[in-house]
């Protein structure tokens, strides 16, 4: 009987199986070359068609014309990436400051804005300054807002910016949100009034200008024609009280109603236009020259006395000559001039007039004429306004006697608000209960509203400006807080791009915000 | 290497994790922390692929497979949140999108090769003792038909059709012997396998017809296993087929059609065998191929983001 021997046993498994070729090894071999050549054929046409291929995400809309021209602002081995411009890899080539200039010089292309303080910070924050894209990232979606900054982003720095600035900051060294307490009343209401313009708010706002019951209250038929639509409310007659509303003075800008210009950007509402002489208080004050009459031409607002002086002579010299010359005490007129209304003494203006000065016959004595203008402008303004130089200096840009803008660090766009009453914010602006039973100045004495900044403090702000998430405030939830609100939604952003701008205009000293520089931050 | 997978996944995603929080947003690849995360992710790729001229040169025994592997494997993990926060949670471009996602894929596949790679050996070496090499299961068929032949020719002669060929067959020395080759099951605690072995073989040529009949029917099942239609492709019909066979015969024929029924057992498990190791070795071909593929786009992905930072 023979057995199978050990060898015949072994060759029951070929001997070389490990070199054949199995399905599952062809299928391994098609796997690697499909990788290899659909990758690598992928990766180089990506390479070349960039774009989308090579983009983290598409770009905003104002940018997407160069979707796929990355060299506009990309370079090689120069970060664009925010968080990576202070990489310091100077053995792969990469150079903090050269990237933070690169970044700043791609987007100065085109927008060519002011830095931020740049020259009172430290080297290290000059180039987070330098880096437009801490602010703005881009690649974050065709519908991404890169104006969008958030608050965190702002907090960074204003945390602590004696950490970054080469001097003490006058301004609040560490905000960390929007309340009162961790970013304090608004700064620019700490300044008082420059009281150049002297003006009661109150009397204004009552009807007639005069309290309830007095007599003499200003009436429509007081105002020219021209002037009595502007000021008449629904239902009213020629003989009713002119009753003043804020907007009666208080124009919103950008008003397109000419049709001949665009809204521009930083118009549209949000602020409201300079008083104006001429378009808000002509029609009741206007400069006639006195004595007035119903045919005398008013005088320009704001001129040097020289040219008032000659407008007066001209205006006796041709009101003598057509016979409507006047002395100047006779306050007999029976009609209402306009902008002047019933006849006003010199008297009853202060003016002294003495007997030497009014020629019996009548004769043109031009002191007495401007020292009766002169009355009527110490009304409203100071007598260190009325010299030639200070009504000439009025007319300069910065010049103006009463701020075109009161907030001056921060943004307040009155068409956003524009369902809240006047009085929520500018309350003092209003007459109290009791003014409508008499006058400020009857009552309390002469009016202080040129002393005094009438804008309420950031409390008025953040019951509705608040952290996404917190409960409204209950002083709001009060019905007569809610009648001034108007309806008006009871949250809004607290982010800082709401309020403020980042970029300063080219012209902006640095020293406004910081005390003198010193080579050392401050600790 | 779990815990120095774990170590240096933690210590990344930290840096991550304060840098995003010092942002206030989840910070990208271009960020220091990112690119640390990235960079680490990328060197984990690469030494993911050292793996394959490890294998290669296994001759020159680097560094004991066993640490490889699991290095391969706890890296290779750690790897995938370390792309993750390198993309900074969004896809971006085709290219990035598309290198992450063949990139989760690998890892998907190498997860799924993980887990089959430690259920199903162990499934088998308990289930399949009659497994053999993958690639060699139609040559021990083959092998077997052989053996089967020989037995019948041993115990009850040549097949009547096939007298005229005798001088010709292969097996003509050992079909005058009486011994066949078996596979006897042998079990070492939970383990079973088979391991050869002869066995002695009874004569039984008054069932001559009846049992090379019955070979004629089961050899294309023993060849080509469930491809083939017989009826003994199934365990429960083949068990009756061969009880009708044994009482159809004589009763020396009974060890004979055991060991055959014991043929068609070991085909039936060559066919579970061959499946199990498709699904065993299948995800190998797709886990290589992807990896490839984010080899590849690794380098373009280094190279573009180096261009467009």
């Amino acid at each position: 009987m023979a057995t199978e021997t050990g060898k015949q046993r072994s060759q029951r498994i070929q001997i070389d199986y490990f070199r054949r070729s199995t399905g599952l090894n062809r299928f391994r071999r098609l796997c690697i070359v499909l990788g290899l050549l659909g990758a690598g054929a992928y990766a180089v046409y990506a390479t070349f068609a960039r774009g989308s291929h090579l983009s983290t995400g598409p770009l905003a809309a104002a940018h997407a014309s160069f979707e796929n021209d990355c060299q506009q602002c990309h370079r090689a081995l120069t970060p664009m990436d925010s968080r990576a411009a202070s990489l310091e890899l100077t053995s792969i080539g990469l150079n903090a400051s050269e990237t933070a200039r690169h970044i700043e010089s791609a987007c100065q292309q085109c927008h060519s804005v002011g830095n931020h303080f740049r020259d009172v910070m430290t080297a290290d924050w000059q180039q987070v300054d330098q880096n437009c894209a801490t602010c703005h990232q881009d690649h974050q979606g065709r519908d991404h807002d890169l104006t969008r900054v958030s608050m965190q982003t702002c907090v960074s720095c204003h945390a602590d910016l004696a950490a970054g600035c080469l001097a003490a900051p006058r301004v609040r060294g560490n905000i960390t949100g929007f309340d009162k307490a961790s970013h304090g009343d608004f700064a620019s209401l700490a300044v008082d009034d420059p009281g150049k313009i002297k003006f009661d708010h109150v009397q204004h706002m009552l009807p007639g200008q005069v309290a309830a019951g007095s007599r003499g209250g200003f009436t429509l038929d007081r105002l020219s024609p021209q002037d009595r639509s502007r000021y008449r409310l629904d239902g009213h007659g020629d003989s009713d009280l002119i009753n003043l509303q804020c907007s009666s003075c208080h124009e919103l800008a950008g008003s397109i109603a000419d049709g001949k210009t665009l809204a521009g950007d930083d118009e549209l509402g949000r602020h409201l236009q300079p008083v104006s002489f001429d378009r808000h208080c002509a029609a009741c004050h206007s400069l006639n020259p006195d004595p007035a009459t119903e045919h005398s031409t008013p005088l320009p607002h704001a001129v040097p006395w020289q040219q008032i002086d000659l407008l007066l002579a001209a205006n006796a010299l041709g009101a003598r000559s057509q016979g409507l010359a006047r002395d100047p005490r006779d306050d007999s007129q029976a009609t209402a001039v306009p902008g002047e209304g019933q006849g006003v003494t010199a008297e009853d203006r202060g003016v002294s007039v003495s007997a030497s000065e009014v020629s019996p016959s009548g004769s043109f004595d031009l002191q007495t004429a401007r020292e009766l203008v002169r009355a009527k402008c110490l009304q409203c303004h100071d007598e260190s306004s009325l010299t030639d130089e200070a009504i000439l200096a009025a007319g300069e840009p910065g010049g103006e006697l009463i701020p075109s803008r009161w907030l001056t660090r921060g943004l307040y766009d009155h068409a956003a608000h524009m369902r809240i009453d006047c009085k929520f914010c500018h309350e003092a602006a209003h007459p109290s209960e009791s003014a409508s039973e008499s006058t400020s100045e009857s009552a309390a004495g002469p009016p202080e509203d040129h002393r005094k900044v009438m804008i309420a403090g950031i409390d008025s702000c953040t019951g509705c400006h608040r952290g996404e998430g917190l409960p409204t405030p209950q002083s709001l939830l009060e019905p007569t807080t809610l009648t001034l609100i108007g309806g008006q939604p009871t949250w809004a952003s607290d982010q800082c791009m709401l309020c403020h701008r980042y970029h300063t205009a080219g012209d902006m000293s640095a020293s406004a915000l910081t005390s003198t520089p010193s080579s050392e931050p401050v600790p | 290497m779990a815990v120095p997978s774990a170590i240096v996944t933690a210590v990344c995603l930290g840096f991550y994790v304060r840098e995003s929080l010092a942002a206030g947003r989840l910070v990208g690849g271009g960020s220091a922390a990112g690119l640390l995360c990235g960079i680490v992710a990328g060197l984990v790729i690469l030494f993911e692929m050292a793996l394959w001229p490890r294998k290669a040169l296994r001759r020159l025994r680097l560094i004991p497979a066993k640490y490889w592997l699991s290095a391969h494997i706890w890296f290779g993990l750690a790897s995938l949140p370390l792309a993750i926060a390198h993309s900074g949670m969004h896809l971006g471009g085709w290219l990035p999108a598309t290198f992450l996602v063949l990139f989760v894929l690998c890892i998907l596949s190498g997860i799924y090769g993980l887990a089959v790679q430690n259920i199903l050996p162990r499934y088998m070496l308990r289930h399949l003792p009659s497994e053999t090499i993958y690639n060699q299961i139609d040559y021990v068929s083959q092998q077997t038909v052989n053996d089967a032949r020989q037995m019948l020719t041993t115990a009850c002669g040549r097949k009547s059709s096939a007298d005229s060929l005798l001088e010709e067959e292969p097996e003509l020395e050992a079909a005058k012997t009486h011994t066949i080759v078996v596979g006897a099951v042998r079990q070492a605690g939970k383990t079973r396998g088979r391991t050869l072995q002869t066995q002695q073989v009874a004569e039984a040529r008054n069932d001559r017809e009846a049992l090379w009949s019955a070979l004629d029917e089961i050899e294309p099942f023993l060849l080509e296993g469930a491809r083939a239609s017989t009826p003994v492709n199934d365990r429960q019909p083949a068990m009756q087929w061969f009880s009708r066979l044994r009482d159809a015969c004589s009763e020396e024929a009974a060890p004979i059609i055991e060991i055959l029924e014991g043929m068609c057992d070991q085909r039936r498990q060559f066919d579970i065998q061959a499946r199990l190791h498709r699904w065993l070795h299948s995800w190998l071909a797709v886990h290589v191929g992807l990896s490839v593929a984010v080899t590849v786009l690794l380098g373009a992905h280094i190279w573009t983001a180096l261009r467009y930072w």
